[in-house]
């Protein structure tokens, strides 16, 4: 009697670990490569469940509304996304589990934005840059700075009623720039004169190393920490 | 209840009202998939099957006190490596190292938790792979206690200027403070890994230890090092709780070396095993390997204060995993629209919700216990009673518990865990690349979903089967009656069920957090 329990006992137990057995080694498939639509809106990712295989190769067709950094935690991707486009975030999902994602839209009124609107040549002292305020830049705030020192930058704040027009000029030294902030109306040309000892650079937007003190102080910001928000997972199924 | 609607949401409402906090569990993210339903199901099945068979197998078995057991000190050569203290040395002035950095790089390193030590260290390296080392290993926390090397060795040097004196003020421990001490510092630090919502931050970190540190140094000078380690040290007491399930333990052969430490801690066998204290001052001993689990089915008295704490760690070790869960998002989300959003950074509704947890899961735990207690006390006619029911069997559900904790911690110690790897060259986060480890990037797919979910509910189903099997130990040992062992298992056999099914079913749901 006891024998037989015993060896029932084993039964039951050998049956059901067989039968987790092959669940664990079932399923199968090569991986795919995969295109995925996924759409953040207003801060809602759909789908909010992105869901591959072990393996695949994955392109995901990001099209958001408002331009951001998207972050996929645990495989530590971060990606800009541009707003009002299509942007496309490639990887291989070669982990398994479930992954958070997170997006931190930047907004309209990036200031670390504005690059590749003007850039010059490597300006020798003395020599100077020129460039003509668009149009479309009215309410703008365009921050400039030298490549070869970034600690050489300003910004010029577009505004429609400064009276300003015509030119304004603003020079390098080795000090920094002068003036540090101009004001304008569009059409105005800014000219930049290079009285540094030093090879210079006129280039809009921020400088890296500035972005990332940026960044850097909004993550000590409670405030801005908010501005990361949790849309969704990804789902990494085993094969 | 009606007054506490009030005063709750006004201490809520103290704070400022601007933040929704940061959350987190402790730190560290989860990645693990959802348990699939089949191997809920066959785990589950198989739980409850081999449940009843070996119940019906085990009427056979005795309950001697003997077990299997392998000396590891009895050579020479082992003795030194496991005891001497030239080789231990270096071990503890490195665990006293690690705890002295905790706390610089706490309140020196960077603030963010990922690029300083402290937050991965603290709840991924030592509390979730120190509970689980203890938990299988052996008790290497009876070693490596940094507070308890740091106070024997102040002890040590004020012997050494005052010939013949303590350093401890040796005060009378009161009898009926019991543990409770311990159980009432790891409650706290269960609320504040489970609903403190700055875990993560590493100046908090710091004082939290400092604070403890403060504490525990503190303990040790007014009742003596032993006294508060054994009463008032809560990871002494809990990692002490956890080892039993442990392959290994330490034991002392001579009686009157046992009698003789500041407190007898032998059991009702007459025996010395796992009381470091004795151990240490004892020349005739063992280190000995043993079967798993054994440790919890010994014959000992059982009093309150510790039916308490294996009451609060099996239920918070279920709650840990449970508030993760979309339905205990959905009861956050009830709470949070009952009072309000609520406050500060550290008193608002969500902090609410999951303080509500930690203290009221602990407490239908207990009572659902008790239920199953009276229920097998009923079936003995009344011999023993519910409570002293409770007390005896308390220890046999913990292996349940422990399977249930490997499962759930096993992927965040596998893969967060390695952060220490790039963080050990870097502590700071100031740029230092001590042992060229600094740009080392985990590799996350070290293990598969699949194999995992094989493991999680292999372990759990096993758990179960050590629990059955311990339960009906102590059983055989308390009855006399075969029909009054069999008649008081049922009832504990459908507890075990109950809570070995809950864990299966948390490890399959996904991870909301």
């Amino acid at each position: 009697m006891n024998m037989r329990k015993l060896k029932l006992t084993g039964l039951i137990m050998a049956v059901g670990l067989m039968a987790m057995v092959a669940a664990a080694a079932c399923g199968g498939g090569d991986p795919e490569e995969l295109d995925l639509e996924i759409r953040i809106m207003e801060g809602v990712m759909s789908p909010a469940t992105i869901e591959v295989k072990q393996g695949d190769m994955v392109t995901l067709n990001i099209d958001a509304d408002e331009g951001g950094a998207f972050h996929l935690h645990t495989y530590d991707i971060e990606m800009d996304i541009e707003g009002g486009q299509e942007t496309d975030f490639f990887f291989v999902a070669k982990a398994t589990g479930r992954f958070k994602i997170t997006y931190h839209p930047t907004g309209e009124h990036d200031e670390g934005g504005h690059g590749g609107i003007f850039e010059s040549e490597e300006l020798a002292p003395g020599a100077s840059f020129s460039y003509e305020i668009d149009e479309h830049l009215a309410g703008e705030t365009v921050p400039f700075h030298s490549h070869l020192r970034p600690a050489l930058n300003g910004s010029i704040v577009v505004s429609q009623d400064s009276g300003r027009t015509g030119a304004a000029a603003i020079e390098y030294s080795d000090e920094g720039a002068e003036p540090h902030e101009v004001i304008v109306d569009p059409g105005t040309v800014i000219t930049w004169t290079n009285n540094s000892s030093t090879p210079q650079t006129v280039i809009s937007g921020l400088h890296s190393d500035m972005k990332m003190e940026m960044e850097e102080e909004e993550e000590h910001d409670e405030e801005n920490k908010e501005g990361e928000i949790e849309i969704g997972f990804l789902e990494v199924q085993p094969r | 209840m009606s007054i506490l609607k009030i005063l709750l949401p006004a201490a809520a409402a103290a704070g400022s009202l601007v933040a929704w906090p940061a959350y987190a569990h402790g730190f560290g993210e989860r990645t693990e998939l959802p348990v699939p339903l089949g191997f809920f199901l066959i785990g589950a099945g198989l739980a409850v099957a081999l449940s009843f068979v070996f119940i019906s197998v085990l009427v056979k078995v005795s309950g001697e006190a003997g077990y299997w057991r392998l000396n590891l000190i009895g050579t020479r050569w082992s003795r030194i490596a496991l005891t001497s203290s030239v080789t231990l040395l270096p071990v503890k002035l490195l665990s006293v190292f690690l705890l002295g950095l905790v706390v610089a790089a706490g309140f020196g390193g960077d603030s963010s938790s990922i690029l300083n030590f402290s937050p991965t260290f603290v709840w991924i390296i030592w509390w979730v792979g120190m509970s689980i080392t203890v938990a299988l290993v052996g008790n290497i926390w009876a070693l490596l206690n940094p507070w308890k090397i740091v106070f024997g060795w102040a002890e040590g040097v004020y012997r050494l200027a005052r010939p013949g004196q303590n350093l401890s003020l040796g005060l009378e421990y009161p009898a009926k403070f019991g543990i409770w001490p311990a159980l009432v510092l790891f409650g706290l630090f269960t609320w504040i890994q489970d609903a403190y919502p700055k875990t993560d931050v590493p100046t908090q970190i710091a004082i939290m230890v400092v604070v403890y540190s403060v504490i525990t140094l503190g303990g040790m000078l007014v009742f003596g090092r032993h006294q508060w380690l054994r009463k008032g040290e809560a990871f002494t007491v809990v990692f002490g709780l956890l080892t039993r399930f442990s392959v290994t333990e330490v034991r002392v052969n001579n009686q009157g070396s046992c009698q003789v430490c500041s407190a007898d801690c032998r059991d009702l066998d007459a025996e010395c095993i796992d009381c470091y204290e004795c151990f240490q001052r004892s020349g005739d001993r063992e280190i000995n390997l043993r079967p798993f689990a054994i440790g919890l089915g010994r014959n000992e008295p059982v009093t309150n204060d510790i039916l308490a704490l294996v009451v609060l760690m099996l239920a918070t070790v279920t709650f840990d995993g449970f508030s993760a869960t979309s339905a205990w998002a959905e009861f956050q989300t009830w709470v949070v629209d009952l009072f309000g959003v609520g406050g500060g950074q550290v008193f608002n509704s969500l902090v609410l919700a999951d303080t509500l947890g930690i203290v009221l899961v602990p407490v239908g735990f207990f009572l659902v216990y008790l239920f199953f207690a009276k229920l097998m006390a009923g079936s003995v006619d009344g011999q023993i009673g519910a409570v002293e029911m409770a007390r005896i069997f308390g220890f046999s559900l913990i292996p349940i518990a422990l399977a249930y904790n490997i499962a759930h911690f096993i992927t965040l110690l596998l893969i967060q865990g390695q952060l220490i790897i790039p963080l050990a060259s870097d502590p700071f986060g100031t740029g230092w690349d001590l042992f060229g480890t600094v740009d080392y990037s985990p590799n996350i797919s070290i293990i598969n979903a699949r194999i995992l979910w094989f493991l999680s509910v292999a372990l759990i189903v096993l758990g179960h089967v050590l629990a059955v099997y311990l339960a009906h130990r102590v059983a055989v040992r308390m009855f006399a009656n075969r029909a009054l062992v069999l008649d008081s298992q049922y009832p504990m056999l459908t507890l075990m069920v109950v809570y070995t099914v809950i864990s299966l079913w948390i490890i399959a749901q996904p991870i909301v957090q």
